[in-house]
């Protein structure tokens, strides 16, 4: 368990060293386009089903959650670099997870756990080609659940079962944007992307108690997302998104965005 | 201007599309999800005493004699109906048909999804939602072009045990209706301790050992030769032969852990578990207190190779408290054992010592095919729980069969209840080796079939032992 989670936090290391490094120069050219021109700055509210098969032991299983939240986002920094933080409410439904070194073996299909959920994203545009512009994204969303407590009848005695679910997802890779249309903008990215969580459960039965953590982890490590921008007046842009986490277990996430200029 | 007209001739273009995308994703979302579920489906117990046991153990813990059983037939064929997929259908078509020409044929029933398994052309389809699997097959079957369609039917672990007296076992499972034991009677159906569920998740552990202190075992009996790791201790003669030479422990013996599934004689509780015997019950059924304070001490302390002692059973009992006999178990129980002991067959209220000993050791009553406690059964506030013990078959000695019968017999009391919870102790034990004696101790007085009155009482404990719920996944639902 402790040799997973030290991989989990070398490999997170990694990722977010890799995604710095790809963003500086991207950094750099933004702020000197900062100098040029000032931001768009946008109020947004997303909404999103999200699906991704996740692992824990040699178990597989689809963590689904519905999502909702708000987002802050500056735009079109010169031409080039989108930044967004976001936070909102989750509701993983971390079902089918079973919880076997507890005194009692549990299986989880107790459905939504609300959670907080926040983030950040960044999009850089860097190469233009043609009707194209080639860059680069990252993003990072954390999900920390609130606990939730279930009974567990059919006992002789009074019994319950604490859950504690949380999960982050850092994603880093191309992200390629059509230019020519006028009033929307499809994009497409292909990332790297880690999952990694915990669900802690927590048992009561009468005076025997148990707790036990299980590590989760993504099922795959690369994500497909296509989306298209609809800039519809002045103001307000549409964004509605699918993402696919190909591999054993594929899986669909859907998400739209309605963002307001101010 | 051109720019203009192109605007406005497109300016409904991002709703509609954006609408469009948000309906194919929803679709998708839902497809997957539906994928998904069906993998999910599939991928799942104060003064030195060296007294004498109160009454000979022939009497006091086996209040009738066992019941001899003479050589039988085939086991039937036990109750319980063919089961098949929710989903899943095997259809084959005529040989005649190109392969393009069923695969259409199969669209039209609009399946989830289907594939071909080669070689034998049988198609594994899926059936569509809003439809079932029987719709589908009454309609696949009226199809000229269809060969045959068939459930696609459960398959089972091999957790009925194939054991050719498993039938007489209603302990392990109870089928209701009339029962194949002395005297016919009718039982409840399922008021056993739901062994067959419980071995799909745990049948025990070779290097789990299981001590019988009791009149020994007799080792070279057919269902017991492969379960027994050593000749043990015999305490009574002093000597490192504990052959039985009464039949009470090859009986207790036979309960836990009789060979299973090898087609011949009984099931054991915890099969893939070993014994080992420490004699201290005389070949008249008597022992002195302080043959089983050493055995206690012999069994905690006894190793071989990656061997140990996880559980004791005693299905002895004397009257009288001893603080010897108190420090005996809860050295053993220190030592990470968990201690199981028979709570007597005197009908009268008094749980007799070791079962007394609340804090070291799990008492046991007796139930019987209808899941009501025996009359026999001792009662009192030490008593934890509940296993059957009427009517219990299980091994006796090669020795002491008269010929023409197996050596198997019949016998009542709380003995034979004892080693059913000791059995299921080593289930536990086998499967979570982390947990303590006092954890396992409470898993099993907590997870029973609530039997006699609601809530914990003094004849039945918390209840009738059930093994399936305390080993199998407890699903937490909304």
């Amino acid at each position: 368990m402790k040799e997973r989670a030290r991989k989990a936090k070398r490999l997170t290391g990694v990722l977010a060293v890799v995604l710095t490094l790809m963003l500086l120069p991207t950094v750099g050219l933004a702020l000197q386009a900062q100098e040029q021109e000032k931001p768009v700055w946008e109020f947004g509210l997303t909404g999103e089903l999200y699906a991704r098969g996740i692992k824990w032991s040699d178990q597989t299983t689809t963590l689904k959650s519905t999502n909702l939240m708000f987002e802050l986002r500056a735009r079109n920094l010169g031409h080039l670099f989108n930044l967004s933080f976001f936070g909102g409410l989750g509701l993983p439904r971390p079902n089918g997870v079973v919880f076997d070194q507890l005194p009692l073996t549990l299986e989880y299909q107790g459905g939504s756990i609300t959670g907080l959920l926040f983030g950040a994203r960044a999009e850089a545009r860097l190469l233009p080609a043609s009707d194209f512009n080639f860059g680069l994204m990252a993003e990072f969303t954390s999900c920390l659940g609130f606990k939730k407590d279930f009974a567990l009848s059919g006992l002789v005695v009074p019994a319950t079962a604490t859950a504690t679910p949380s999960w982050s997802q850092a994603s880093g890779g191309l992200r390629v944007t059509y230019d020519a249309l006028e009033g929307s903008q499809p994009f497409l990215e292909a990332a790297g992307s880690y999952f990694w969580g915990q669900f802690k459960m927590k048992e009561k039965i009468e005076d025997l108690e148990g707790e036990q953590k299980v590590e989760l982890k993504g099922a795959s490590y690369v994500s497909i997302t296509a989306g298209w921008s609809f800039f519809l007046v002045d103001k307000i842009t549409l964004v509605p998104k699918i993402r696919i986490f190909p591999g054993s277990r594929t899986t669909i996430s859907g998400l739209l965005s309605i963002y307001y200029g101010f | 201007m051109a720019k203009t007209n192109f605007k406005k001739k497109y300016r409904y273009l991002p709703v509609i599309v954006s609408l469009l995308l948000v309906l194919v994703l929803v679709i998708m979302t839902a497809q997957t999800g539906a994928q998904n579920k069906i993998k999910d489906r599939l991928a799942a117990s104060g003064q030195k005493t060296s007294g004498r046991l109160e009454e000979a153990l022939k009497s006091r813990l086996n209040p009738a004699p066992p019941v001899k059983i003479k050589a039988i037939s085939q086991p039937e064929r036990l109750p319980g109906g063919p089961k098949y997929s929710a989903e899943k259908i095997l259809v084959r078509f005529k040989p005649e048909l190109s392969a393009q020409s069923t695969e259409n044929i199969l669209r039209a029933y609009q399946p989830l999804h289907f594939k071909l398994i080669p070689k034998i052309n049988v198609y594994v389809m899926t059936v569509g939602e809003g439809t079932t699997v029987e719709e589908t097959l009454a309609a696949l079957k009226v199809n000229p072009d269809v060969l045959y369609a068939e459930p696609d039917y459960k398959l089972r672990l091999a957790v009925q045990p194939n054991d050719q007296l498993f039938r007489y076992q209603y302990a392990l499972y109870n089928p209701g209706g009339t029962l194949q034991i002395p005297g016919s009677p009718t039982g409840k159906n399922r008021a056993d301790i739901k062994a067959t569920g419980a071995w799909d998740f745990a049948k025990g552990d070779p290097n789990l050992l299981i001590a019988v202190l009791d009149s020994g075992i007799d080792y070279t009996h057919p269902d017991l030769a492969g379960q027994v790791i050593s000749t043990g201790k015999d305490f009574v003669n002093d000597d490192d032969d504990a052959m039985d030479d009464h039949w009470h422990g090859t009986h207790v013996a036979g309960i836990i852990a009789a060979a299973t599934n090898n087609t011949e004689g009984i099931a054991g509780v915890a099969w893939n578990c070993r014994l080992l015997p420490g004699k201290i019950i005389t070949a008249e059924g008597e022992g002195d207190y302080s043959d089983l304070i050493e055995a206690l001490i012999w069994a905690a302390d006894y190793t071989s190779a990656q061997a140990r002692v996880g559980v004791i059973n005693m299905s002895v009992g004397g009257e009288e408290p001893s603080s010897s006999l108190e420090a005996a178990l809860e050295y053993a129980f220190n030592k990470g054992i968990v201690l199981v002991a028979a709570c007597g067959n005197d009908g009268l209220a008094g749980v007799l010592y070791p079962a007394a000993y609340d804090q070291f050791c799990l008492a046991v009553a007796a139930s019987d095919y209808n899941d009501e406690i025996a009359d026999f059964s001792n009662s009192g506030p030490e008593v934890d729980v509940a296993a059957p013990g009427v009517w219990v078959l299980s091994t006796i000695p090669v020795a002491l069969t008269e010929p023409g019968y197996l050596p198997y017999a019949f016998a009542t009391g709380t003995s034979m209840a004892t080693p059913h919870v000791a059995g299921f102790a080593a289930l536990i034990k086998a499967s979570k080796p982390w947990l303590r004696p006092g954890d396992i101790m409470k898993l099993i007085k907590y997870t029973p079939d609530d039997i006699e009155t609601a809530g914990r009482d003094d004849f039945a404990g918390y209840g009738r032992i059930n093994t399936e719920r305390a080993l199998s996944p407890f699903r937490i639902v909304k």
